[in-house]
Parts: structure tokens; C-alpha cells; sequence
């Protein structure tokens, strides 16, 4: 039996085949699925903003892509995951309200996801397919069994990636 | 003190003045969809980031969100969410009426736009008057897409993580239901509290 595991705000979670990994309703939020073929190990984080804002916000965990990725990767490889098979998709990052002459340096999702490409650079890991930015939600299932990741959407349908 | 952090007498003023605020909002949308619109009591609680996705029910649900950005001494978010079906039917007493596809027909988003200006314009500009506080507020911007995108693109504008005081009543009617929101950025409570002199 598969079970499907919801991954809320701020929240890292892992699991291995046959179980899946979902998030409802990202807007500028991004999922994030890492995903180790052979141990059919996958983790998803939903990353809320890119880093740190606030002073003294000790607590940071799931929230901020910075310190999110570290953390699932971490968790990954306790599950028994494999360090040089990861890789990763992601989806989310919308800008759901648009303001007349918004600058387009203040788009959070934009940040969102340019952030969480750099880390993964850094850190080595191919990002494999992404479902980012326009101006809509999405709710994601990430399937352990053969590490698709399914995007839907209300008005602009729906992908595997 | 109750789970909110305030005190009794700073609920029941909060309460008052969004009560206040909503029947000057209640009113213009009477007047103009000629059609009776009931409040009941607002609410006033404190919503941890992390479950400011679910604070209007199932993140999944489509909804439509008229969205203004509040600047002065008491900035924040305010924020009118219709349900969809709802949204129709105002869009069609408007005589903008469309099928289906609300999300790509400019008229009616244009006029239920315009429905959610009017209301947080009369409720901000009310809760302006009895506070005696400064507040003026951006032109109007419309999603309708899954609730929980809907705030969580809500929250993230301002990028600061924060547990929300997440303040809104409830219209109903024939013809309209909805949920009016004020959200005061982070710390900025104060202000408003302070202006009631609590």
C-alpha cells in the first residue's frame, strides 16, 4: 500500500518506495524533491523564502532554502540514501498577484527557486526538471516508485516532470 | 490573556473596530448589488506561519482573492476572498457574466476587482477614521487560484516569516458570502492598539 505523506509549510520529510510525498497549494513557496534512484529513497522540503530575514530566528529548520537543503540532504542520507545518486526537481515559485510597475527584483518565487539552483550547484546535485514561476498555484506529488514528480494546477492543467 | 497573546479588553476592542469597519464594507456591497448582506462577529487570532496556508480551510479549494497592500501607521495586508461559485454569481449581478474560465475573462475579474475595492476601501477607510491613524492603501490585485497559494504569496510579500494576526468576519446573504482579512504586518498591532488607546 502507498501512503501519501503531506509535506507542510517549513517541513522536510523522507520516505522510500512505494510512498509519496505531496504538497498542497505551493504559490510563491517551491516543493523541492531530492530523489536517489537506486534506494528509491525521496525527500521533499517546502522552502518558504530563500534565506534568513529576520535577526535571531534560531530556529530556521525547513523554512529558508539556505538551510532547508543541508537539512534534507542530511536526513537523506540517515535514511540510507546515497550522497553521489542524488538529484533533485522542484516546483512552485509563482508570483500570484501582479501590482503595476512591481519591480521585478522583489519577485520572492523568482528568488525562491534562483536560490535553491545555486545551493544545489554548490552542493553537486543535478537538478533534473523544474515547474517554476507564471502566476499560479500548484499541488505537487512526488512518486518514490520512479521519482516523478506530478504538478497540478487549477486553470493551466497538469505535468509529470 | 487567551492564546493570542492579548488581552480581553484589546479582542474586544480589535473585534469592535473590524466590526465597524466590515458594516461600512457591508453597506457599500449592499448598495451595490441591491441585495441584504449579514456580518457575523469577527474573529481574531493568531495564526503561526506555517498554517497560514490552511487559516480559510482546505489549501486545495479555489477561491477568489481581491488582495490591497495597507501603508501609514498601521500597514498590513488586507484581503477579500469569495468563493468561486459566489464570484459568479456577483459577476453575473454585474452584469459581467462568464462561464467557466473566470481566471482569463478581464470583465468579470475587472468587476469583482472592483467589489473588493470598494469593501476594503470603506473598511480601511472606516477603521482610518476611528483609529484617527494615517492608512492608504495600493490599487487592487485578483487571483483566483487554490487558497493555500493564494496566502502563502500573501504572507510572502513583505518576506518576513512571522505568526499573523490574521483578523476577519464573515458576509453573507442571497447573494454574497465572503471573507474579509486584515492582516497588520509584523509588530505593527501596536499601533493599532495603541490608537484605541489600549
Amino acid at each position: 500500500m502507498s501512503a501519501m505523506i503531506s509535506v507542510g509549510m517549513a517541513e522536510i520529510k523522507i520516505t522510500k518506495a512505494p510512498h509519496r510525498l505531496v504538497t498542497t497549494g505551493l504559490g510563491s513557496c517551491i516543493g523541492l524533491c531530492v530523489y536517489d534512484p537506486v534506494s528509491k529513497i525521496g525527500g521533499m522540503a517546502h522552502i518558504v523564502l530563500p534565506r534568513v530575514t529576520s535577526l535571531g530566528d534560531g530556529d530556521s529548520g525547513g523554512k529558508y532554502a539556505v538551510t532547508a537543503i543541508p537539512l534534507l540532504v542530511e536526513n537523506m542520507l540517515k535514511f540510507g540514501a546515497n550522497r553521489y545518486r542524488l538529484a533533485a526537481k522542484m516546483a512552485g515559485g509563482a508570483e500570484m498577484f501582479s501590482f503595476p510597475g512591481q519591480n521585478s527584483v522583489l519577485k520572492i518565487g523568482e528568488r525562491n527557486a534562483e536560490t535553491i539552483r545555486e545551493i544545489l550547484d554548490d552542493a553537486g546535485i543535478p537538478l533534473l526538471s523544474q515547474e517554476v514561476g507564471g502566476s499560479f498555484g500548484r499541488t505537487i506529488e512526488f512518486n518514490t516508485e520512479n521519482g516523478k514528480l506530478w504538478v497540478r494546477t487549477i486553470n493551466y492543467g497538469e505535468r509529470i516532470i | 490573556m487567551d492564546s493570542t497573546g492579548l488581552s480581553l479588553e484589546q479582542l474586544d476592542a480589535l473585534q469592535e473596530l473590524t466590526n465597524i469597519g466590515a458594516s461600512h464594507a457591508a453597506t457599500a456591497l449592499s448598495h451595490l448589488l441591491k441585495a441584504r448582506v449579514v456580518l457575523n462577529v469577527p474573529s481574531v487570532q493568531i495564526v503561526p506561519f506555517q498554517k497560514i496556508n490552511t487559516v480559510v480551510g482546505d489549501p486545495s479549494s479555489l477561491i477568489v482573492a481581491v488582495y490591497l497592500k495597507v501603508f501609514g501607521d498601521s500597514p498590513g495586508k488586507a484581503l477579500f476572498l469569495f468563493d468561486y461559485e459566489n464570484a459568479l454569481r456577483i459577476a453575473e449581478t454585474l452584469n459581467t457574466p462568464c462561464g467557466e474560465d473566470l481566471y482569463r475573462d478581464e470583465m468579470a475579474l475587472s468587476a469583482l476587482k472592483e467589489v473588493g475595492n470598494i469593501l476594503l476601501g470603506s473598511f480601511l477607510t472606516a477603521l482610518a477614521r476611528l483609529t484617527r491613524l494615517k492608512l492608504s492603501f495600493s490599487v487592487p490585485a485578483i487571483a483566483v487560484d487554490m487558497a493555500g497559494a493564494i496566502l502563502d504569496a500573501v504572507m510572502l510579500d513583505g518576506e518576513y516569516l512571522d505568526d499573523w494576526v490574521f483578523i476577519d468576519t464573515k458576509f453573507s446573504g442571497n447573494q454574497v458570502e465572503g471573507t474579509l482579512a486584515f492582516l497588520p504586518d509584523s509588530g505593527t498591532l501596536n499601533n493599532l492598539l495603541g490608537a484605541l488607546g489600549l
